[in-house]
């Protein structure tokens, strides 16, 4: 079996070879450059599976030409009710998600941090937003600074694990 | 004088001249070298203490309206990658609110590179004064294990402000492959 992704370290490689390591199963990367041309790769049947994101599959997945097997998110996708999660699907500790969030430099005074991140969780509550950045593929998920850097704890040691276990590499 | 003495004591050692030993300090030490004539006496006096409290009172004051009435220029926010990829669509959809809700314009500064990397890099070492801001997405917590010297370290210099969105991804078959679950 093969896979084809939007590229080596992308989210969709790196979610694969989480599932690799948790299930044991094997299957080869195909990368490919960018998302368009992964997906053609599956639906144009020169590979198995494709790892995509769920905007990407979206329009091929209402044409009835792919078939989601399980989203890598903690919790089903909106737009995805029938589709399980992985962990829904039997695989433990294999979520993978990719965020968006506000850093600053350390050292930044707290009255200032706490003053961003009520702004920017505010915000990201707000209908429109919610809104146009699902539209656009993301769920809005504001959440401060002890979240977001357990978020970020979280992730480091997580594809760090994937990373040097798949022997991945950009060069 | 209790509290308020201490206060401007440390105030007047901070102001540049070293305090002078002692006198009980200075026989001990005259033997090895002499006072140093940089040293200062003015602090035994309380003469200065007035100022040094106003000016205390004045460092105090000054320190914490420069918070209250933060931002007092337009605020720039890093994406780290070219203009049109997903982070640029959050940072769109999100640039106007935040403009509106901190009373200053928000600059939206596209530095790609390197897979991020170059945009991290030059974030960590921004001025923490909450003049730049980093929509990182999560190879930010990629990079550090996917480079060999990725120029930032994601805990040491930074701080987490907030999350604002996510997305998972999908795996996807073909419908005729005849498979229907993940385990299978």
């Amino acid at each position: 079996m093969n896979y084809s992704t939007p590229g080596p370290g992308t989210l969709p490689h790196l979610a694969t070879e989480l599932l690799k390591l948790r299930t044991g199963i094997d299957m080869v990367h195909i990368p490919y450059a960018g998302a368009a041309p992964a997906a053609h790769a599956l639906v144009g049947r020169v590979v198995d599976v494709g790892t995509m994101s769920i905007t990407v599959a979206m329009p091929q997945i209402k044409a009835g030409t792919l078939k989601g097997l399980a989203v890598t998110g903690a919790e089903r996708w909106p737009d995805l009710p029938d589709v399980p999660t992985v962990e829904e699907a039997g695989v433990p500790s294999s979520v993978s998600e990719t965020w968006q969030g506000v850093l600053v430099p350390a050292g930044t005074p707290k009255e200032v941090i706490d003053r961003l991140a009520k702004a920017l969780i505010e915000i990201a509550g707000r209908a429109d937003v919610r809104d146009r950045l699902r539209t656009a593929g993301f769920a809005a998920n504001g959440r401060g600074p002890d979240a977001f850097a357990k978020r970020i704890a979280e992730d480091v040691p997580k594809w760090k694990e994937v990373i040097e276990k798949a022997r991945i590499s950009v060069k | 004088m209790g509290k308020g003495a201490e206060h401007d004591f440390i105030a007047y050692q901070s102001n540049g001249a070293a305090p002078c030993p002692r006198v009980e300090d200075r026989a001990g030490a005259w033997a090895r070298r002499p006072p140093s004539v940089l040293c200062s006496t003015v602090q035994r006096s309380w003469a200065p203490l007035p100022t040094l409290r106003l000016l205390a009172i004045l460092a105090a004051l000054f320190s914490s309206t420069a918070f209250a009435v933060y931002p007092e220029r337009p605020v720039t926010i890093v994406v780290p990658f070219a203009a049109g990829g997903a982070n640029d669509v959050v940072v769109r959809i999100i640039q106007q609110p935040l403009s509106e809700a901190l009373g200053q314009p928000v600059i939206v500064e596209n530095r790609g590179g390197a897979g991020g990397n170059i945009g991290f890099g030059a974030v960590a070492r921004a001025q923490p004064d909450g003049y730049t801001l980093l929509l990182a997405p999560n190879s930010f917590a990629v990079n550090v294990s996917l480079y060999d010297k990725a120029p930032y370290d994601p805990f040491k210099d930074f701080e987490p402000v907030a999350e604002i969105s996510f997305f998972p991804v999908m795996f996807a078959v073909r419908p005729d492959l005849g498979v229907n679950t993940l385990r299978s």
